[in-house]
């Protein structure tokens, strides 16, 4: 296996190895969500290329994302179903009491889906996966404002998005199309087939389904195109948490999509449609730009671009060859693009409290370490979400709460995005909130886990007011970046 | 006395710890204010608020041609009924009427201090929101950068990249619209009870200097959003101060709220030329509604806003334009579910102090089949820019080079004669 970490300085002409702490700290901070209490020890102690092989390899049999964080949390509106769930959010028959109930219901299952997403990535062993996740979540974005969306976003995420991520892009594209989620946030439930006055056609998923989850809007289709696919897509729909197809509401007709003839019947027809655009190459130079955009540099070279691009088409579709072709470029390692990307919000608060640990914050008062595979011991619920109130609150502050966005077209992800004065201001508070009023935050550890902060960065540290020291190295400037 | 204790609680949320500045650019350095900036002329600064209705608000619901014949025909649960009906539109001019939500501003039309473009908006066929919204807050003549026509304006206006801002966005993130090298304060009124933010705790902004000070990226962003903020508290304290000698009930919460929020703050200063609103929620593909329903009740939130806005600036209204915009209209005929996709043509609504109102600018193209953009959507009928650009240059007092460096190949104003201002 080629050696992973061979560049250092800016150019490829020679290259020399990585430092092996450099490389540690490159790893975590764009692989992962940065060094946790053991700072960058578990990463040296394997070894980087280790480390980034276990991150890539798909899910152990113990499956240690979304499912185990939500029971160590003990999160109780997340443990029904998604049929389950509904019926509480929507009750049969109910009366107007009943229906607040059922809006309370859905409003606490999304506050929980969004602390079960921040724990995820503060928690997690394979923090790679949520990264990964949070790509594809925003690529096929739902938002949780809209009636009906709410109590399946998390369902969304972990039936559609997560089973995918170590497969092929067009099973979770097939996977969200045919989502209750994606279904009513786009109004396809009302998509079915004209009626006599030539009513009833929904455009909305095709048209986003066209322009946001697959080619994007240069991709080369036409409003056309657009109508095609919404014909096709008539009669898929939701009953409750589930996907149903109602055949009478499905318009029988051979489209053209593209230029070519799709004469299948029933669901056949968009399935087709599907497979030819999850591997359009409009769509895969698309996932590669997002891809490299996220993990390498918002302008990222060509060359890169198109490697990973190649990656998807010449292996069909799979996504697991894109991400070993990513992280064994070159562009992956260079040191321009070393802490050039902005953190967004979720990334600064989820780096911010896995730096600190769960201890300090009570986020898992009994848990063992995180490293290894030791289960925590269950714990009361409400301890545990009351601790992870403040984070989540300020990450609504920031603009990065979880299913927010009120349009399909996902958060923002470039650094511009978040470089404000705003931004930078909340999110000090953030670090003066959490460091402030816990005794046991020690400056001096806090800046060694990251493997100590610039030269003038760590000298304002010491030079500050010693309670405020903590929370500065969790504000530091050099901690906005990754 | 109840009265006077909830509006101080009420400027307290205007979020003392939520007012900041952004910059997209880096400055060179700390610079001090140039003396004379930011003082008011000795003519009272003119100023300019755009409103942006993001998700293509549907302009014929807004604009309603109920003198048309096809229109109910083509919209039968979503049509507003003509003038005298029940729930009728507004009447104001030929086949064109207002919604019935747009109380306000029908008034503010008969005091001729309002006005629409009824058919306007961009030639570029997208139908997307996010590369029309792009667009139209890009203000080019084709593409899209990394910098809006507002902030291009506030350069023009005279606004240093070291000096203060001429300009304030309400909202967290900047928006294209205000993107670029001018720099843009930003504030949002904070729902709820706003405590002494963590900043005020004794040494921490000087803490927090210190420590970015040696970022060359971040540094100086801080340091200007540090003395922003309080740029910002003084304002909202002299808006306090002349509030609590006015009488009227302050609105509800949401955009009135926040209308009458920034009307407050541009009135308490001078140096706010220019600001910016968003709001969204007004892509009705489903269950739109007609005189009443899911696009009323919007529809009326922002007719309170509006005149929540003209009266919280007070005298400064008289100098004030406001411009509100969508990035473009909705189908003439309603889809499957009582809604409308994505059309064309849109109106343009204009309302000032001294605006020459009391008039529909520009033609109205009709709804025969023969008339509209692809058989579908109302045409447009006159370039957004060529409204802005002509608008922008009297209301700012700008001359035709000044007004090319905010819209670049912009030829020439709009088809009619006649000035916007009155006298």
């Amino acid at each position: 296996m080629a050696g992973l970490c061979v560049l250092s300085g800016g150019g490829l002409a020679g290259a020399q190895p990585l430092a092996d702490e450099a490389a540690a700290r490159h790893a975590l901070d764009r692989l992962g969500f940065g060094p946790g209490p053991e700072g960058l020890a578990p990463v040296l102690a394997q070894g980087v290329e280790a480390w980034i092989e276990g991150q890539l390899k798909a899910p152990p049999r113990l499956p240690l994302g979304g499912p185990w964080l939500e029971t160590r949390l003990r999160l109780p509106t997340l443990q029904l179903s998604p049929e389950a769930a509904w019926a509480r959010y929507r009750p049969e028959g109910g009366d107007r009491e009943a229906q607040q109930a059922g809006n309370r219901f859905g409003r606490e299952r999304l506050q929980e889906a969004r602390v079960a997403r921040l724990a995820a990535c503060v928690l997690s062993p394979r923090p790679l996966e949520e990264r990964l996740l949070i790509a594809f979540n925003n690529q096929l974005h739902v938002a949780g404002g809209k009636a009906g969306t709410q109590v399946l976003l998390q369902d969304h995420v972990e039936q559609a998005i997560r089973p995918h991520l170590w497969g092929r892009f067009r099973d979770m594209l097939g996977a969200t199309t045919r989502h209750p989620a994606m279904l009513r946030y786009l109004d396809n439930t009302q998509n079915q087939a004209p009626n006599a006055q030539g009513k009833g056609l929904n455009e909305n998923l095709a048209r986003e389904l066209l322009e946001l989850h697959t080619l994007g809007v240069h991709g080369g289709y036409t409003q056309a195109d657009v109508e095609a696919l919404a014909k096709a897509l008539t009669g898929w729909g939701a009953e409750g948490g589930r996907f149903r197809f109602y055949p009478r509401r499905h318009l029988e007709a051979p489209q053209v999509l593209l230029g070519k003839r799709y004469a299948q019947r029933g669901q056949a027809q968009v399935e087709a449609m599907l497979d030819d655009l999850a591997l359009h190459p409009a769509t895969a130079r698309r996932l590669a730009l997002m891809l490299a955009q996220r993990f390498v540099a918002d302008a990222p070279p060509e060359a890169l671009v198109s490697a990973l691009s190649a990656a998807y088409l010449g292996s069909g579709g799979q996504l697991v060859p894109v991400y070993q072709a990513l992280v064994r470029h070159p562009a992956f390692w260079v040191a321009p693009h070393r802490k050039n990307k902005l953190k967004d919000p979720l990334e600064w608060v989820a780096s911010t409290l896995r730096l600190v640990g769960p201890q300090p914050l009570g986020l898992l008062p009994q848990a063992q370490s995180l490293g290894a595979v030791a289960l925590a011991d269950p714990l009361a619920s409400q301890g545990a979400l009351r601790a992870w109130r403040l984070p989540l609150r300020a990450l609504e502050r920031l603009g990065g709460s979880p299913w927010s966005h009120p349009a399909p077209d996902g958060d923002p992800y470039l650094n511009a995005a978040w470089l404000g004065p705003e931004q930078l201001l909340r999110r000090s508070e953030l670090a003066l909130q959490l460091a402030g009023n816990r005794g046991g935050l020690d400056p001096e550890r806090l800046m060694a886990r990251v493997g100590g902060l610039p030269g003038a960065e760590a000298q304002a540290v010491r030079a500050a007011p010693p309670r405020l020291r903590a929370a500065l190295v969790l504000a530091a400037p050099s901690l906005q970046w990754r | 006395m109840s009265e006077l204790l909830s509006r101080r609680r009420f400027l307290g949320q205007l979020g003392l710890g939520a007012l900041g500045l952004a910059l997209g650019w880096r400055p060179a350095g700390q610079q001090a204010w140039a003396l004379g900036e930011g003082v008011p002329s000795p003519r009272a600064a003119r100023r300019l608020v755009v409103v942006l209705l993001r998700g293509a608000v549907d302009g014929l619901s807004v604009l309603v041609p109920h003198g048309e014949a096809g229109y109910a025909a083509r919209r039968p649960s979503i049509a507003i009924p003509a003038p005298g009906r029940p729930g009728g539109a507004l009447p104001l001019s030929g086949p064109l009427g207002l919604h019935p939500a747009l109380a306000a501003l029908h008034r503010r039309w008969a005091a001729g201090q309002a006005g629409w473009v009824p058919a306007s908006g961009s030639h570029h066929p997208t139908r997307s929101h996010f590369e029309a919204q792009a667009m139209l807050e890009a203000g080019l003549a084709q593409g899209v950068g990394h910098e809006g026509w507002l902030n291009r304006l506030a350069l023009v206006l005279g606004s240093q990249p070291t000096g203060r801002a001429m300009a304030l966005n309400w909202g967290e993130a900047v928006p294209l619209a205000l993107a670029g090298p001018a720099p843009v304060a930003c504030t949002e009124a904070r729902r709820g009870p706003s405590t002494e933010g963590p900043l005020q705790r004794a040494g921490a902004q000087a803490a927090l200097k210190a420590l970015y000070a040696a970022d060359p990226q971040l540094g100086p962003v801080v340091g200007r959003g540090l003395a922003e903020r309080q740029r910002l508290e003084e304002d909202a304290a002299s808006a306090e101060a002349m509030e609590a000698d006015a009488e009227a009930p302050l609105p509800e919460q949401g955009f009135a709220q926040d209308a009458h929020a920034l009307g407050a703050m541009m009135r308490a200063d001078a140096g706010l030329r220019l600001a910016f609103m968003a709001t969204g929620g007004w892509d009705t593909h489903a269950r739109q509604g007609a005189s009443t329903g899911l696009l009323a009740t919007r529809l009326h939130a922002v007719d309170q806003g509006l005149e929540a806005l003209a009266k919280a600036l007070g005298p400064v209204w008289a100098d004030t334009v406001v411009v509100v915009l969508s990035e473009f209209g909705r189908t003439v005929a309603e889809n499957g579910s009582g809604g409308t996709d994505h059309g064309h043509g849109t109106p343009m609504w204009l309302l000032g102090g001294r605006l020459a109102g009391g008039q529909l600018w520009g033609p109205w193209p009709g709804l025969e089949p023969a008339q509209l953009h692809e058989g579908r959507d109302l045409a447009v009928a006159v370039e957004r820019r060529s409204v802005l650009a002509s608008l922008v240059g009297e209301q700012l007092e700008l001359g035709p080079e000044a007004v090319a460096r905010v819209f670049p190949g912009v030829q020439g104003g709009p088809p009619w004669g006649g000035r916007w201002l009155r006298a």
